[in-house]
């Protein structure tokens, strides 16, 4: 994977949060405090500015991107992406490009740094529910010599299940969990758009635009 | 001394507790606030900045209490972008009680771990 192509993951990015912006802020108003899409989208925003000026390789870029997160999105979302980037970043080479197996330990890094600072387990009704069984997928494919196009062509339908399959959890984690059996029945606004982020690697590994 | 440093979602929340605290523990005592700054909601580059003044305030270290959730991720996030590990803490406490037991002990000469114990401990005192 080279730095255009990485880059093309967060425009991809950028563009699928702005267009389900006002989705998931109805999502997040149905068991939170209706920003989630607001809040991704101005993070995000600034994220494809830091990716507009990067020519310093692809440790740098995705530093950047891990900034403008932990400096422009509030809540939840903003520290847990932010600091998983961040762990992404440090696993990344600072060259230009990466290997398949490279990207997807770093993608691993990621869910790691968002496991241990949230503490949320599968079933939870996370972002988790989408990461954590799409990076044990990742983990497994690279292992067996899947390609990462055909991997993230088939986690973009897996991801876009296990957020949906969401609806149907009680939330534990997050103020969401102050509803308790009342939080059952809405799709997770952090699963959903984690979703969106494996559909943008699609397109980026597609050399498609959103 | 040790500094106290109050994270809240909200502005007047934080500002609120952090000159409760002055009055408590009285006016020798460090005490900042942070998050809230143009919308409700914390983000890890104003807690670096708070924690930066806490420290220009002349304290040795900082502990800090957080109101909720996202708040507490944020804290966590600074340490690390600062890299403080060891010079300032996140007390697992409750936000009030916690923050006034800590600023007790940090006014009175305690060290960090010493202000992290007495905000911990005040989850095991009841009001009733």
């Amino acid at each position: 994977m080279d730095d255009a192509e990485f880059c093309q993951i967060w425009r991809n990015f950028a563009k699928l949060i702005e267009e389900n912006r006002e989705y998931l802020n109805s999502l997040d108003a149905a068991i939170g405090d209706a920003d989630h899409g607001t809040n991704m989208a101005r993070g995000m925003a600034k994220a494809i500015e830091s990716c507009d000026g990067a020519n310093g390789g692809l440790r740098e870029t995705s530093k950047a991107i891990a900034m403008a997160m932990l400096s422009t999105v509030g809540g939840a979302s903003g520290a847990l992406w932010g600091s998983g980037l961040l762990k992404l970043s440090a696993s990344l080479p600072e060259t230009r490009s990466c290997s398949e197996r490279e990207f997807v330990e770093s993608v691993d890094a990621f869910v790691t740094s968002v496991h241990d600072r949230g503490k949320a387990n599968l079933g939870d009704k996370t972002m988790l529910d989408v990461f954590l069984p799409a990076r044990d997928r990742l983990n497994a494919g690279v292992a067996a010599g899947e390609s990462l196009l055909m991997l993230a062509n088939e986690l973009v339908g897996e991801t876009a299940a296990w957020a949906a399959n969401t609806k149907d959890l009680i939330a534990l984690k997050g103020r969401a969990a102050y509803l308790g059996e009342r939080s059952r029945g809405h799709v997770d606004p952090g699963a959903f758009s984690s979703s969106l982020w494996f559909k943008s690697l699609n397109q980026a590994l597609e050399g498609k635009r959103a | 001394m040790i500094g106290i440093l109050a994270v809240s979602h909200s502005r007047r929340l934080a500002s609120g507790l952090a000159e409760l605290l002055t009055v408590l523990a009285g006016g020798d005592l460090v005490a900042e606030a942070a998050g809230g700054v143009e919308t409700m909601g914390v983000n890890a580059a104003m807690v670096v900045d708070a924690l930066k003044i806490v420290f220009d305030r002349g304290a040795d270290g900082v502990a800090i209490f957080a109101d909720l959730g996202s708040a507490v991720f944020s804290v966590e996030s600074a340490i690390d972008l600062a890299g403080l590990e060891g010079k300032a803490a996140l007390v697992d406490a409750p936000f009030v009680e916690g923050a006034v037991a800590g600023s007790m002990v940090a006014v009175t000469g305690g060290s960090l771990a010493e202000v992290v114990a007495a905000g911990e401990a005040a989850y095991r005192v009841k009001k009733l």
